[in-house]
């Protein structure tokens, strides 16, 4: 780029940032997108609670009421899917019937059916509406185990003193060796995945959306025809550049907010729960310096491909099939990382990794699981930087033709054949 | 010497020619038109003046030397497809596209209140574009256009958009620039603005140059052929031996378009024969009827 293009390049990156920098939508997207994220991802728990206003009432049914107490304790005591334990002796065929019977009236949720046979055989049955949800199941099955456990050890002659003792709950923490991401104490595995996915997530989102603003601010030039009054004064590869810039330069902006946003809200979650996640993370100021690195990267790379959009169509609406396809990569990228995510090290993840359209999302995501050896790294760079290339000049063509093209809207082949003019 | 030459300039999309071999020559200080029907190729010969567009063979001089970006910075453009930022302030607007041409911040500032002041608008400056008429809207792209204060304007449909009382104040600021030395390049479709502020005019036709001249010497070379007659009598006049090509007739006027190889007094005479004339005198084409004489045929 010739010197005396940089002039106007930077008007247009300083008019780009300092208008959308200064809109209450940008203030709006960089404060409450992310509180309605976390609402909208805690609001799912909330679902339970608002389904049942009350607790549910299930009976547990037993031939002798010591073991059916214990569980219904049990179940008061840990809350198990919010019910409403009640202790019924007297496990004969007229109380099943009459148990079903209720069940079929709603008059009660359910019943646990503890006879002689079902403790000895370790087989109890819960009948009911609805079932269990996963984690009610998974509780109740505890619950229920660790009472008929202690029968069966009581039955052989253990007092209540030595059961309690065999009864410890057993902890597995979770290592790694210094250095190394997973860090120690039995959240730190839990840390890695916290903040890995918020990185990812806010890489995916940031990507998406300020490339369709790239997309949106040239098409706006285009259709407010001020463009060509602009090509007066600036080159279309400056303005082009001066977009892309000035617009980078506010999702970095954004990046940075939601970055510190997410890292306050990490840091005291991570508190409530004891884990320390500067001891955990491999995200010291060289990761966190290449994380940037391959966002900038995957901002231009994106960016210059929504540009050449906004200036081949019309509207977005004629631009919206090509956009989805955009956004494709990007998606497939964010899902690559989920699943891949304990297989960091795997020959798949290395390949995607390596992928110019995929690579700002997965090495992000191994470089912060600190998966990403340093060639690995070197050449996913030098790949990105050759795809960066090839996006800018198939872009900038595209641009400085497409911008002038007022009408019907082009085909693929029409596209094509812009690259070819001077 | 000339502030704007062409020369042999072609420019073609997809083997469809939009300028082709066409060749100006503007001097300082005048003003020139350049007219031409729809897609003849006139919006694509100043984009491609301005730089916008690169010719495919050919040059482009300003001010007596090839064309460079940097002599962007002495012209002003008035683009045919124009608009501006809607949500846009006026003035941080026209700031901003000061200083893309360029122009220090101090000095645009000073430059818009100027103009605006000119123009009639200072009190729009502060409002946003969306709030402005149609017509002002075109006087704050007038405004853009002269932000750099250019020594060369091209101007490229100026009078869309605005009624008559505007399209008179932008007459007279024209003829004002003109008379401070401006050199100023305009096509359009009003005639009747071509024909009064023109020095020179270029009519260009398929993307290639079908008339060049000054106004008198263009009506000069067309004229002559139409004549118009007063008369007191017997009309229509017969068509004297086939040596008149048309006929408009009035109450007691004619008016007459003769045989390049017809003689006027020949006609005069028979002419007379049938009718009392009155009077009768040769008529100057107007504008309009050159033009379309020349693309019509």
């Amino acid at each position: 780029m010739a010197f005396e293009e940089l002039r106007p390049l930077w008007l247009v990156l300083r008019r780009e940032y300092v208008q959308r920098v200064r809109s209450l939508s940008f203030l709006a997207s960089t404060v409450a997108a992310p509180l309605l994220f976390v609402a909208l991802a805690a609001a799912p728990a909330l679902f339970p609670t608002a389904r049942l206003p009350y607790p549910k009432h299930i009976l547990v049914v037993c031939s002798t009421p010591g073991p059916a107490r214990q569980i219904a304790d049990a179940i008061r005591h840990w809350g198990v899917g919010r019910y409403r334990a009640e202790v019924t002796v007297g496990a004969n065929p007229q109380e099943h019937e009459r148990l079903i019977a209720m069940v079929r009236e709603s008059r009660i949720e359910g019943f646990l059916w503890l006879d002689q046979e079902a403790i000895v055989s370790g087989h109890v049955v819960y009948m009911s509406r609805s079932g269990l949800d996963t984690v009610g199941r998974e509780s109740l099955q505890t619950v229920v185990y660790r009472v008929l456990i202690r029968a069966r050890l009581i039955r052989r002659g253990l007092t209540d003193g030595a059961i309690n003792g065999s009864l410890e709950p057993v902890v597995v923490d979770t290592v790694s060796p210094p250095g190394m991401p997973g860090g120690t104490g039995d959240h730190g595995g839990i840390a890695v995945v916290a903040v890995t996915v918020t990185i990812i997530t806010i890489l995916e989102m940031s990507l998406l959306s300020y490339g369709i603003i790239v997309m949106r601010s040239v098409l706006e030039d285009k259709t407010s025809r001020v463009v060509e009054i602009l090509l007066c004064s600036v080159t279309p590869r400056a303005l082009m550049a001066g977009k892309i810039l000035g617009i980078g330069g506010l999702s970095l902006t954004q990046v940075a907010i939601w970055g510190a946003m997410a890292a306050g809200g990490l840091t005291a979650a991570a508190r409530m729960v004891g884990a320390n996640l500067t001891g955990n993370l491999a995200l010291g100021p060289g990761a966190l310096a290449m994380l940037a690195l391959f966002y900038v990267l995957g901002y231009f790379f994106y960016s210059s491909l929504y540009a050449a959009l906004g200036a081949a169509f019309n509207s977005a609406d004629e631009a919206q099939y090509w956009s989805f396809i955009l956004t494709l990569p990007l998606l497939f990228s964010g899902m690559a990382a989920w699943s891949l995510f304990e297989q960091t090290d795997s020959v798949i993840a290395l390949v995607l990794s390596l992928v110019p359209p995929l690579a700002p999302v997965m090495m992000s995501m191994r470089i912060a699981v600190g998966a990403a050896a340093d060639w690995q790294i070197a050449l996913s760079l030098a790949l990105m930087v050759a795809a960066i290339y090839a996006a800018w000049t198939l872009s900038a063509h595209i641009y400085r033709v497409g911008t002038l093209m007022y009408g019907k809207k082009p085909s693929l082949r029409e596209i094509a054949r812009w690259l070819r003019y001077a | 010497m000339r502030a704007l030459e062409l020369k042999s300039v072609r420019k073609s999309y997809d083997g469809v020619v939009a300028v082709d071999n066409l060749s100006l020559a503007i001097s300082r200080g005048s003003i020139y038109g350049l007219l031409g029907p729809n897609g003849a190729g006139k919006t694509t010969a100043l984009r491609i003046i301005v730089g916008i567009l690169m010719p495919d063979e050919g040059a482009v001089r300003i001010f007596g030397e090839p064309f460079e970006r940097r002599h962007l910075k002495t012209i002003g453009y008035l683009p045919e497809e124009r608009g501006l930022y809607r949500k846009a302030k006026v003035v941080e607007l026209l700031l901003y596209l000061g200083e893309l041409k360029g122009v220090p911040r101090t000095t645009v500032q000073g430059r818009i209140v100027e103009l605006a002041e000119r123009l009639g608008i200072g009190a729009a400056l502060t409002r946003r574009i969306e709030e402005l008429s149609k017509g002002m809207e075109q006087k704050i792209h007038l405004i853009a256009a002269m932000i750099n204060d250019p020594q060369l304007l091209i101007l490229d449909e100026p009078f869309t958009g605005l009624d008559p009382l505007n399209s008179a104040l932008v007459v007279e600021l024209l003829v004002e620039l003109k008379r401070v030395g401006r050199t100023i390049l305009f096509s359009s479709h009003r005639m009747d603005r071509v024909e009064k502020l023109c020095d020179e005019i270029c009519l260009i036709n398929r993307g290639t140059s079908v008339l060049e001249g000054t106004v008198p010497e263009l009506k000069a070379r067309f004229g002559g052929r139409r004549v118009r007659v007063v008369y007191r009598g017997e009309a229509p006049f017969p068509n004297h031996n086939g040596s008149i090509e048309s006929r408009t007739n009035g109450a007691d006027t004619v008016e007459l378009r003769i045989r390049p190889d017809a003689d006027a007094q020949e006609v005069l005479r028979t002419l007379a024969a049938s009718a009392t004339i009155i009077s009768y005198e040769t008529v100057e084409p107007s504008l309009e009827e050159i033009f379309i004489e020349v693309v019509g045929t």
